[in-house]
C-alpha cells in the first residue's frame, strides 16, 4: 500500500517536473484542448438555453375552456371533473371574470384605459387545462377540446395548435442541432489532438528510451505521462468552462440594448451541470487517451 | 555468467557488425572488450542489453536466453545490469542526483534511500558538488561520471561499460578503474569496452579482441 502510494507520488512529482521542463509543448497541448472545449462550451451553452426556454414555453401550453355566464355550479363542477380526468392534462385552474379582466389590463397596458368605458365586464369565466409537456401535448389538446365542445355550460374551447406544432418541431430541431454540433466538435478534437500527440511523443522519445534501458517497466514510464494527461484534460476543461461563462456574461452586458427575448433565448442561464460535467469528462478522457497513445508506442520494448 | 554462441548482427544497408561471435565470461570476472573503431564493441553490448536482437546465434546471461526472453521480462534482465553508455544517455530534464536515483526508483526503493545512495555514488565519482546540476550544464567528463555513478549505484550483478573513460583525464581514469575493481571485488562481473591499450595493460585482465565483427582472440577464459 505504501509502496503504491509512493509510486503515485512519484508519478505526480515527475509529471510536474516534466511540465516545468517542457512548458511549451505542455502549454500548447492544454491550450489546444482548452480552446476546443471552449467552443464546445459555447455550443452547449446555447443548446442549454434554448432547451430551457422551450421547456418553459411548453409548460405553458394549455387548453382554455370558456364558460357561459349562465353556467350552473353543477355544470362547472362537471366540466372541471371531466378536464382533470382527461389523459395528458397535468393541472386544471379556474379563472374568474375578475381575474380575466385583471390579466387583460396587465397585458394591454395602454388599452386598459378603455376598460372603464366598457361598463359591465365582458370577459367570460374559464378553465385552463395545462398539458403534460412533451411530444404528446398536441394530441392531448385535440382530444380534450373535442370531448368538451357542446357540453352544457361551455361557450367555446380554444388552444393554439399551430404554436404547439411549432414548439414540437423546434424542440426536435434543437436536439438534432445539439447532437450535430457535438459530433462536429468531437471530430475536431480528435484531429487536433492527434497532431499535438505527435509533437509530445517527439519531445519525450529520447528520455523514454533511456528509462527503459536502465530497467524501467513500461508501466513506470507511462505513469507520469498518464497523470499529466489527466491533469491537462482537467485544466483544459476548467479553462473552457470558465471562458464560456465569461463570454456569456460579457455578451449579457454588451447586448443590453438588444431585444430581451433574443438575449434570453441564448444566454440567460449558465451552462447546465450535466453539460459542465460532460465537458470535464471529455477533457479528461481526451487528455488521458492522447497521453496513452503517445507513450504506448514509444514505450514498447523490442 | 555471459555466453554467446555464433552470434551475428547485420544492420540495414548491408553492414555486418558482428559474425560468428562466441564469447564466455565467468561470474565475478573482469574482462575488456577491445578492437579498432567500428569493430562491433558497442553492438555486442547492445545485444547483451537486449537493445537489439541478434540475427543469428544465442546469448545467455545468468539463467536467461536473452534472445528468447519475452518482452515483459526485459526490464528484469536490464535491472541486473549496470550500463555505462558510450553516449551517456542521461535524462536531460533530471539533475545528476535524480538521474542516478532513477535506477533505484526503478528497483522500488523508498525515496529517502534513493537519494542517500545516489549521493554516495556521486561522491564516489567526485561529483558531490554537482548534485542538482542538469546534464546539459555538465562537462563531457562530468556527464560520463554521472553515467558511471548510475551504473554502479544499484550494485548490479553485471556491469557493462562502453568507453567509460573516453572523456576523462588520466588521473580520473585511474580513479574510475579503481571503483570498477572495488565493485568487482564485491562480486559484480565487469565487462569494459575500450580501445585504451595502456589501461588494459595496466589492469592485467583478459581482453576479448574484436576485429571487423569477429573475435580474434580472448573469447573464452584461459
Ligand atoms: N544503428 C546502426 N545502423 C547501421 N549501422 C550501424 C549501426 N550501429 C553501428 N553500425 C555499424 O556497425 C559497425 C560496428 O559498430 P559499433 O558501434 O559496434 O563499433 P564499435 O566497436 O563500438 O566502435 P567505436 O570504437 O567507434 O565505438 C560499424 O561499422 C557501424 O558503422
Ligand atoms: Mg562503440
Amino acid at each position: 500500500m505504501s509502496a503504491l502510494l509512493s509510486r503515485l507520488r512519484y508519478f505526480v512529482a515527475d509529471a510536474a517536473d516534466e511540465w516545468r521542463s517542457n512548458p511549451g509543448v505542455n502549454a500548447l497541448a492544454t491550450a489546444t484542448l482548452a480552446s476546443v472545449l471552449f467552443a464546445a462550451g459555447l455550443v452547449l451553452l446555447v443548446v442549454d438555453n434554448v432547451r430551457v426556454r422551450l421547456e418553459t414555453w411548453q409548460r405553458d401550453v394549455r387548453v382554455e375552456v370558456y364558460l357561459e355566464d349562465s353556467a350552473t355550479d353543477e355544470a362547472r363542477d362537471g366540466i372541471r371533473r371531466r378536464l382533470s380526468a382527461s389523459p395528458g392534462v397535468s393541472r386544471v385552474a379556474f379563472v374568474t371574470k375578475e381575474e380575466a379582466l385583471d390579466r387583460f389590463r396587465r397585458s394591454f397596458g395602454s388599452l386598459a384605459d378603455l376598460v372603464p368605458e366598457l361598463g359591465e365586464n365582458p370577459l367570460p369565466q374559464s378553465f385552463e387545462a395545462f398539458l403534460v409537456p412533451g411530444a404528446g401535448a398536441a394530441a392531448a389538446a385535440r382530444s380534450v377540446a373535442s370531448s368538451l365542445r357542446g357540453v352544457p355550460g361551455v361557450e367555446d374551447v380554444r388552444f393554439d395548435l399551430e404554436w404547439l406544432d411549432r414548439l414540437d418541431a423546434s424542440l426536435r430541431l434543437a436536439r438534432a442541432g445539439g447532437a450535430a454540433a457535438a459530433l462536429a466538435v468531437l471530430s475536431v478534437v480528435v484531429l487536433v489532438i492527434a497532431g499535438v500527440v505527435r509533437l509530445a511523443v517527439h519531445a519525450r522519445r529520447e528520455e523514454i528510451d533511456v528509462m527503459l534501458l536502465v530497467g524501467a517497466s513500461p508501466a513506470l514510464v507511462r505513469g507520469p505521462f498518464l497523470v499529466s494527461g489527466v491533469a491537462q484534460g482537467l485544466a483544459a476543461a476548467t479553462i473552457g468552462i470558465v471562458l464560456s461563462e465569461a463570454s456569456r456574461r460579457l455578451f449579457l452586458s454588451w447586448a443590453k440594448a438588444a431585444p430581451r427575448a433574443v438575449v434570453d433565448l441564448v444566454a440567460s442561464q449558465p451552462l447546465s451541470l450535466r453539460h459542465g460535467l460532460l465537458l470535464a469528462a471529455v477533457g479528461v478522457s481526451v487528455g488521458t487517451a492522447a497521453a496513452w497513445v503517445a507513450v504506448r508506442r514509444a514505450s514498447r520494448l523490442p | 555468467m555471459i555466453e554467446t554462441q555464433g552470434v551475428a548482427k547485420r544492420y540495414p544497408h548491408g553492414v555486418t557488425a558482428l559474425r560468428g561471435v562466441d564469447i564466455e565470461v565467468s561470474k565475478g570476472e573482469f574482462v575488456f572488450v577491445t578492437g579498432p573503431s567500428g569493430a562491433g564493441k558497442t553492438t555486442l553490448l547492445r545485444l547483451l542489453l537486449r537493445q537489439e536482437l541478434p540475427d543469428e546465434g544465442h546469448i545467455r546471461i545468468g539463467g536467461w536466453d536473452v534472445g528468447a526472453l519475452p518482452r515483459s521480462r526485459v526490464p528484469e534482465l536490464r535491472r541486473i545490469l549496470g550500463v555505462v553508455f558510450q553516449d551517456f544517455k542521461l535524462i536531460r530534464r533530471k539533475s545528476a542526483l535524480e538521474n542516478v536515483a532513477y535506477v533505484l526508483n526503478v528497483a522500488g526503493l523508498p525515496p529517502a534511500e534513493q537519494r542517500r545512495r545516489a549521493y554516495e555514488a556521486l561522491r564516489g565519482v567526485g561529483l558531490q558538488h554537482r548534485l542538482s546540476t542538469l546534464p546539459d550544464a555538465l562537462s563531457g567528463g562530468e556527464q560520463q561520471r554521472v553515467a558511471i555513478a548510475r551504473a554502479l549505484v544499484s550494485e548490479p550483478e553485471i556491469l557493462l561499460a562502453d568507453e567509460p573513460t573516453g572523456n576523462l583525464d588520466p588521473d580520473l581514469s585511474v580513479e574510475i578503474m579503481r571503483l570498477f575493481r572495488e565493485i568487482n571485488a564485491r562480486g559484480t562481473t565487469v565487462v569494459v569496452a575500450t580501445h585504451d591499450r595502456d589501461m588494459i595493460r595496466r589492469m592485467q585482465r583478459r581482453a576479448i579482441v574484436l576485429e571487423r565483427g569477429r573475435v580474434v582472440t580472448g573469447g573464452r577464459p584461459s
